[in-house]
């Protein structure tokens, strides 16, 4: 499946992208950070991220459909 | 009745802020005749200060902050915080704007308005919203030091 991953923060400082489009084996958010994870060298307590599926908070092991836009969202300081 | 006065209750802009802040005192008479129940009238204004620390606790001059945000994401969250305070509070309408881009020291990031009946429902939902801004909306800050002058 394609997914398209946009990149905030400290990922877009480890990746020097704003976003791409990742073909991946990953039926989850879990399964596409460990990916990600690997491919780019993340470091980071996976218990402090959040992860957003088509702009809207959700959980890491919900299921991806073909062409869903990912954003793993670390810690956040807006104010 | 705000989201006349600003075109939406919940603003991102690259923009200074003041044109917001200014735009609501100019309608100010237009909003108390339009609702005669609003009794409490709360704003925050969030601003960019020029001393802070890292992540050590050592001081920091800065010039600014670049803030980076998931606009979407955000704009769907500050709706609904919006209209949960409403909601909870029972105000009769509430604003907030918050800057993205770079801000300079001394500038205004963030401004919340909120229109009760009462004060304190003002006060609390004022609060609610910024600490709710600060959980939930996508949005990042990078520091920027202030370079030395030799």
């Amino acid at each position: 499946m394609r997914y398209l991953i946009k990149y905030f923060a400290v990922f877009r400082f480890k990746t020097n992208k704003d976003e791409e489009w990742v073909d991946s084996s990953a039926q989850n958010p879990m399964e596409l950070f460990r990916e990600l994870e690997q491919r780019y060298s993340f470091q980071g307590d996976l218990s402090t991220l959040r992860v957003a599926v088509n702009a809207q908070y959700s959980s890491f092991d919900a299921v991806l459909k073909d062409g869903d836009t990912v954003v793993f969202i670390p810690p956040i300081s807006g104010g | 009745m705000l989201n006349q006065i600003y075109g939406g209750n919940f603003i991102i802009t690259e923009e200074r802020i003041e044109k917001y802040t200014s735009r609501y005192a100019q309608a100010q008479d237009q909003v108390q005749t339009q609702t005669l129940g609003v009794g409490g009238v709360v704003t925050f204004a969030g601003i960019i200060r020029g001393r802070d620390s890292d992540e050590d606790g050592h001081n920091l001059l800065l010039s600014g902050i670049e803030y980076q945000c998931y606009r979407e994401l955000a704009q769907r969250e500050g709706d609904k915080i919006l209209s949960d305070a409403r909601e909870q509070f029972f105000l009769i309408d509430a604003f907030c704007v918050h800057r993205v881009g770079y801000v300079k020291v001394g500038e205004m990031a963030v401004w919340i308005l909120t229109l009760a009946e009462h004060r304190q429902a003002a006060f609390l939902a004022c609060e609610y919203i910024i600490e709710t801004i600060k959980k939930q909306l996508p949005i990042w800050k990078l520091k920027k030091k202030k370079e030395k002058k030799e």
